[in-house]
């Protein structure tokens, strides 16, 4: 019913307008066309005026209504460099763009068509052209000098210190290793890929390496203040680790692995408090269309202390004693007592 | 520009016969509106063409703008035009990443790029430069029908789309061309 | 799929012949006088798009191929470490972000084959109807060719977070936002067109001003976009998506609705009918900034591109009314192009007759032909130019069109 009532207004809607449409080129024949043009140009004219005045306020109150739901405080020390060079852009960007939308919209209204003032020839000025290449070009220079700095700085190499997380996109969720007591991720091959045989990630088990790795889904935990280089797979189609909050941002692209690294400086319990939304979590998101799931591609990442962080990681079994529970000290052992308690009863 | 090339072979004793709106005698109505050589035809034909797909393509934009904007509702009269595709009268994810690749094929290929280059380059290239036609009217033709029927494929390819009934390894390949091709629009 | 790769394929073909086409007939068959510094900007336009077309549009049917050849005959050109759904495919060694390469090479100067020839009319629409020659017409020329080479050197900024190597991305981004200085070039001088003119708002020339406005707004967001550091966050969020619409999708639409007010007369030998003119382009106006300019802050706030529906986010889920608002004002401007296809198709057999071969006093050839130009367009002899297409108001006279010979006492430009 609904629908019907939208369609009907639309339909109605239509056709007036078009009627007044096709009356007003009737009067303006009768009425002469002249005079009816320079009628419709001054509505016009006021019309463009109007609008650099209300656009103008429009985009003064659409920044007071959404800017604090945008870019919170940046979470890691990157995200300061992004937040910085934004502001940059944003500063003179915007003093162009009002300058030129009110040259565009005061000329027009300025020089709208009268019978007292006739048009200036005037073809060209290469001084003036020149003013205007060079203004540009020095702007420019400006962002791209600032633009490439911190570009360098973002992408350059990882501290030492860093730790090293290896991320992985499927369809449609995430699947993180940590490399272990070893600092070292263990080697893997897609052919290897067996969930049966408990070895989502690919594992070469002759790699030693790979014994201390551990292999979980969905949740990642990072230690505040000590930077993370994430080493980025895919396994099927490409994927996107986007990390909004922490302003970081790479691909995951099957078969050719890529990687990033950023400092978390900011607890998850600290944004939520800094925030004051009680449910807030950092997310990682799949920025990059990767099927009919990725929408809901959804990863969660915890930003801990040291000591809550080195508390998770014991409470995970690597991924290597999953896959061979024969070689887990822990199962054998408490196998063999089966076993001994067994024969005694 | 030397007097020769102005005038097109056989075109003058062509626009002898119709000077104004007095032409049907010589040509059929196929080969005056349909298999023109005419630049003017032909850019009308490149806009008229470039109309349908931009009204096509508008209303793919709506229609996924209105899952956008209202998730949790349902359109059930979205149900009887799609079916399938719009369960219980809610976009279903498959269909709503066909539209919007739809909708930015169409409207960056099929509307901007042929609807607007195709139909003013044609209509004004000669017009404005003072020629009678362009340099080779049958290729011209030949453009605007391999438009044509590329547009036929399309819509094909949006009606029957082959390789949802396909399993695994297949899908593979739509779903790497979608992660990449769709990156047209950024 | 492959269906869609045939019809892009055969769709290349298409424009393939055309711009070959429209090169040779650019190059050949100008008429006696029509030198090439005499060309409207229009045709020069056209001209650059077709050279960006015929370069360009080859590099995304061999993409095409070698997938079309991954899909259907095993190679592994695109594919590589792959297991999806549990099915391990055999392929190995190829390379994902190959098919990105070959496909920005079309990618990026496909975005100037959409704007160039909007920018084109857009240029002669504003200077007939500001009654004023357009402001330098060799720096205009001079962008149009920088865009033209420089569209050629800026694909991979759309690939700066792929894991390019940084060095090659920081090249990308000085290419990338040198861009902005022949367009800054344009802007200026569409402005300065405008300045002390004697402007006519005849809808075609509402359409102009709204491209320029357009087209400084989106080119503004580029320069977030093109500055990789500033990517690293925006990137594929809804703020590339507010940049495209309002740069290429409604700023080239708007080039295109002036051009079809501007030239409905020559096509169809009538008037579309101007008050509904005025009303579309209003609506239109009006409804494009409220809706890709709050988009902006969707973006600026992380949220990705294609998610429908944000429900499940803890991050991104903070604009619900804002998407209603963009839904609303979505269906109402389509609902006026609708109408603007009313008007198109009535005007084609109902509109107001013209009656005077040059209704809009411009300068350019395509008004001397009768009203209603056969095959061959002239029924006489083609005339002959003497002069370039913008001299309006010069001398006291409000037009000058190109046929006529220079006076004796004519003031040079």
């Amino acid at each position: 019913m609904q629908t019907f009532f939208i369609v009907a207004i639309l339909g109605l809607g239509f056709l007036i307008t078009f009627q007044i449409a096709k009356a007003s080129e009737y009067v303006a024949v009768l009425r002469g066309e002249e005079k009816a043009r320079k009628q419709t140009n001054k509505v016009n004219a006021f019309m463009l005026l109007a609008f650099l005045i209300i656009g103008m306020i429009g985009v003064y109150y659409c920044n007071e209504k959404l800017k604090g739901k945008i870019l919170g405080e940046p979470a890691s020390d990157h995200g300061i460099l992004v937040d910085r060079m934004l502001y940059i852009t944003i500063a003179l960007t915007g003093i162009v763009f009002v300058i030129t939308q009110i040259c565009l919209f005061w000329f027009a209204y300025k020089y709208q068509e009268s019978d007292k003032r006739k048009a200036y020839y005037y073809p060209h000025n290469n001084k003036l052209e020149l003013i205007w290449t060079v203004i540009p070009a020095i702007t420019l220079t400006v962002l791209v000098g600032f633009g490439i700095f911190y570009w360098y700085k973002i992408t350059g190499k990882a501290p030492e210190n860093a730790m090293i997380v290896e991320v992985t996109g499927k369809q449609f969720g995430w699947e993180f290793r940590y490399p272990g007591k070893d600092g070292v991720l263990g080697k893997k091959y897609f052919k290897n890929v067996s969930p049966e045989k408990n070895n989502p990630a690919g594992q070469l088990w002759e790699d030693k390496y790979n014994h201390d790795d551990v292999f979980m889904e969905q949740e990642m935990h990072l230690v505040v203040n000590k930077p993370v280089k994430l080493v980025i797979n895919a396994k099927d189609v490409i994927h996107d680790v986007g990390l909004a909050h922490f302003r970081m941002k790479m691909d995951a692209v099957p078969g050719t692995p890529t990687t990033m690294w950023f400092t978390p400086t900011f607890t998850t319990k600290q944004m939520i408090e800094k925030t004051g939304k009680p449910d807030f979590v950092y997310e990682i998101s799949c920025d990059q269309m990767c099927g009919k799931g990725h929408y809901s591609m959804r990863g969660v990442i915890v930003v801990e202390t040291q000591e809550e962080f080195d508390a998770w990681l014991a409470a995970k079994k690597p991924q290597y004693l999953v896959a061979n529970p024969d070689k887990d000290p822990a199962a054998v052992k408490t196998d063999t007592l089966n076993k001994v308690a067994a024969v005694i009863n | 520009m030397s007097e020769v090339l102005n005038v097109h072979p056989g075109m003058v004793a062509a626009h002898a016969d119709h000077h104004d709106e007095h032409h049907g005698h010589k040509e059929t109505f196929v080969s005056k509106y349909i298999f023109s050589m005419d630049h003017k035809t032909i850019g009308k034909q490149f806009l008229i063409t470039g109309i349908i797909w931009a009204i096509i393509g508008g209303l793919f934009s709506v229609l996924f703008r209105l899952q956008l904007g209202y998730p949790d509702q349902t359109f059930p009269i979205l149900e009887t035009f799609f079916g399938k595709w719009a369960k219980g009268g809610q976009i279903q994810p498959e269909f709503y990443y066909a539209l919007i690749t739809m909708h930015g094929t169409v409207l960056v290929f099929f509307v901007l790029t042929a609807g607007l280059s195709g139909t003013f380059a044609n209509i004004l290239i000669p017009l404005q430069i003072g020629a009678r036609d362009m340099a080779s009217p049958f290729l011209n033709m030949l453009s605007y029908w391999f438009f044509f029927m590329a547009s036929i494929v399309m819509i094909s390819s949006f009606l029957f789309p082959r390789d949802q009934h396909q399993e695994g390894g297949r899908c593979i390949h739509r779903l790497v061309l979608w992660a990449r091709l769709r990156r047209v629009l950024n | 799929m492959d269906l869609w790769i045939v019809s892009m394929a055969l769709f290349v073909v298409s424009s393939l012949l055309g711009g070959l086409n429209y090169i040779s007939t650019i190059l050949n068959l100008r008429t006696k006088g029509m030198s090439m510094t005499r060309l409207p900007l229009t045709i020069w336009a056209m001209f650059f798009t077709a050279v960006l077309g015929v370069l360009s549009f080859p590099v995304l049917l061999s993409g095409l191929i070698l997938l079309l050849f991954d899909r259907n005959l095993g190679t592994s050109f695109y594919l590589s470490d792959i297991v999806v759904n549990g099915e391990i495919l055999p392929n190995e060694g190829g390379s994902a972000i190959l098919f990105q390469h070959l496909f920005w090479f079309l990618g990026h100067p496909e975005v100037y084959i959409i704007l160039l020839p909007a920018m084109g009319m857009v240029s002669e629409i504003l200077s007939v109807n500001s009654r004023k020659p357009i402001f330098g017409y060799m720096a205009m020329l001079g962008s149009l060719f920088a865009i033209t080479i420089l569209a050629f050197l800026v694909w991979a900024h759309h690939m700066f977070v792929t894991g390019l190597n940084p060095f090659l991305g920081s090249i990308f981004v000085l290419l990338t936002l040198l861009i902005a200085v022949p367009s800054a070039i344009k802007v200026f001088n569409w402005l300065t067109t405008l300045w002390r003119g004697n402007i006519r708002f005849t809808p075609a020339t509402l359409f102009a001003i709204g491209f320029v406005s357009l087209f400084i707004s989106g080119g503004l967001t580029g320069i977030f976009l093109g500055n990789s550091t500033i990517d690293i966050h925006l990137h594929d969020t809804m703020f590339v998506v507010a940049h495209f619409h309002i740069v290429m999708g409604v700023a080239s639409f708007f080039g295109m609705f002036a051009g079809v007010y501007h030239w409905f007369p020559k096509m169809f030998g009538r008037y579309l009918n101007s008050t509904l003119g005025y009303i579309h382009f209003w609506v239109t106006m009006i409804g494009s900034y409220l809706i890709f300019w709050p988009m902006h802050y969707q973006g600026l706030a992380g949220i990705p591109r294609r998610y429908l529906d944000k429900r499940g986010w803890v991050s991104f889920n903070d604009f619900p009314e804002l998407d209603k608002m963009i839904t609303i004002v979505s269906i109402i401007v389509f609902a006026m192009q609708l109408m603007f296809v009313f008007n198109f198709i009535y005007s084609i057999f109902k509109g107001r007759k013209v009656t005077s071969t040059n209704p809009w006093g411009a300068n350019t050839l395509e008004w001397t032909t009768p009203i209603r130009p056969g095959h061959g367009n002239w029924p006489g002899e083609i005339p002959e130019v003497h002069r370039w297409p913008y001299d309006y108001s010069k001398d006291g006279r409000e037009f000058i069109p190109q046929t006529e010979p220079i006076g004796e006492n004519e003031s040079k430009h």
